[in-house]
């Protein structure tokens, strides 16, 4: 069978899929935001003495971990209707949810980051009078990411990729959108939108892999920085 | 404050770590402007002390006073309290200890700036004082992997100096350094010892223990006693192997 190939509609369509992929990314970037202030959160939880405290969040995280995230927006999608009364929008909802899911894998991560940092680097910013507080800011948190940066970019990458699951609920990001433009009237051909989506998807995933691999080289994220010497 | 008050005075302390008990009542009193060495044979609890006085390892029995403020057994103490006390007391460690991510001038400010909430400037100039004196001026801006063990050890010391102190606690800072590096930190512990701050010293250098204390605990099977530099020399089975003959 021979397919001929017609990329004159993939122009003519590209502003519309990249007004999906606009919101997509925002879907991505809140997400990031809020799963990683919820990641903290979590990990800052983990280490409560309270038996009861530690033991419900690892649950939670464990069981958010667990569902697949498909499952979980369909379910929050129309569960929260049902349990608030309220409607949410699409973008709302998914938003929810990929930050609970950003939020629970990459506390794991965080988890790990915070488990690696040596005992002396505790013992030396105690000496000089931090308090459990200040030691929490001043060092565990930054050691803690720069620790982590590097697992918690290919999660960021991954995060981008997983806004695409929720054109099951009607988010209007790219894949949504290239549905619906093959859906209507004028017929846009499969094969072409969905290459051109994918190849969208790799050549922005591969500029942002290479800014986080410059991020994570810099003195400001890197480990073990080196001073820059002319 | 009371003059009665000012001083690191420890009651028969015990400290056990992973079930053996490395001070079996060890009592030490330390008063302003004096300076004394400890020694003795390696795991023999010289750094277990000098954790203890600051609160990083929990002692089991007895008191620890530093000044008004007590560290009692079983870590009862309140954080406040401990924080008081780090305060006034420093400890210097024996590894170089630095943050990897911070600067050299960073980790020597963080006292001054995030502790004591002092201006910049201010710090800046503070510490510039004890930069020159340990000749460091070349590495404070660099990280610790750019820098010689005796760099981030001066580094280490002007970071523990920065925090006012009026006890400063070294834990055989003067290891595997080489003679420019002790040098000058012997030069650095004498000026401070001459503004009234009082030195607890751990090591296995007799000459440069010296050079610094006036007096010498010899601390052996987890009990401490006074002793002189030139009996533990001369023949006394406890001498440490290290403690290097006189020259």
């Amino acid at each position: 069978m021979t397919y001929s190939w017609d990329f004159s509609q993939v122009i003519q369509y590209f502003p519309a899929i990249l007004r999906g992929f606009a919101i997509a990314a925002l879907v991505t970037k809140l997400s990031g935001i809020f799963g990683i202030v919820l990641a903290v959160g979590i990990v800052v939880l983990l280490q409560s003495p309270n038996t009861l405290i530690r033991g419900a969040t690892h649950a939670i995280a464990t069981f958010v971990r667990a569902v697949p995230l498909l499952i979980s927006l369909v379910f929050v999608f129309y569960f929260l209707p049902v349990a608030t009364g309220l409607r949410f929008s699409p973008f709302w909802v998914a938003v929810f949810v990929l930050s609970m899911n950003f939020a629970a894998f990459a506390s794991d991560i965080l988890r790990g980051g915070l488990r690696a940092i040596p005992a002396h680097h505790v013992d030396i910013s105690l000496a000089i009078g931090h308090s459990r507080a200040s030691l929490l800011r001043h060092v565990l948190i930054p050691e803690t990411f720069r620790r982590s940066f590097a697992a918690v970019s290919n999660l960021i990458i991954n995060q981008l990729k997983a806004v695409s699951v929720a054109s099951v609920i009607g988010l209007p990001e790219t894949l949504r959108t290239a549905d619906l433009l093959i859906a209507s009237q004028s017929g846009a051909n499969p094969l072409e939108l969905y290459l051109s989506v994918a190849l969208l998807y790799a050549i922005v995933v591969l500029f942002l892999s290479i800014v986080l691999r410059r991020c994570e080289q810099s003195q400001w994220i890197a480990l073990e920085p080196v001073t820059k010497h002319d | 404050m009371n003059q009665l008050l000012s001083m690191i005075n420890l009651e028969n302390v015990r400290v056990s770590v992973g079930g053996r008990e490395v001070l079996a009542g060890v009592s030490l009193r330390v008063e302003p402007g004096q300076s004394v060495a400890v020694v003795g044979p390696s795991g023999c609890g010289k750094t277990t002390l000098l954790r203890c006085i600051v609160g990083l390892t929990p002692i089991s029995f007895g008191v620890v006073h530093v000044d008004e403020l007590k560290i009692l057994p079983h870590g009862i103490t309140t954080e406040a309290d401990l924080r008081a006390i780090r305060r006034r007391a420093s400890l210097v460690f024996q590894r170089p200890a630095l943050l990897p991510f911070r600067t050299a001038m960073e980790s020597i400010l963080e006292p001054a700036i995030v502790i004591a909430h002092i201006p910049r400037g201010q710090a800046i100039r503070e510490a510039s004082e004890y930069i020159s004196l340990l000749r460091i001026e070349e590495c404070v801006g660099r990280f610790p992997g750019e820098m010689s063990g005796g760099q981030q050890q001066r580094c280490a010391l002007v970071r523990a100096l920065m925090a006012h102190s009026r006890y400063l606690l070294c834990d055989e800072i003067t290891s595997n350094l080489d003679e420019e590096s002790v040098m000058r930190i012997i030069q650095c512990l004498r000026m401070v010892r001459s503004r009234g701050v009082a030195l607890i010293i751990a090591s296995h250098q007799r000459q440069f223990l010296q050079e610094v204390t006036d007096r010498c605990m010899l601390l052996d099977g987890g009990i401490i006693s006074e002793e002189t530099f030139s009996k533990l020399v001369a023949g006394n089975t406890t001498v440490p192997d290290r403690l290097p003959a006189a020259s």
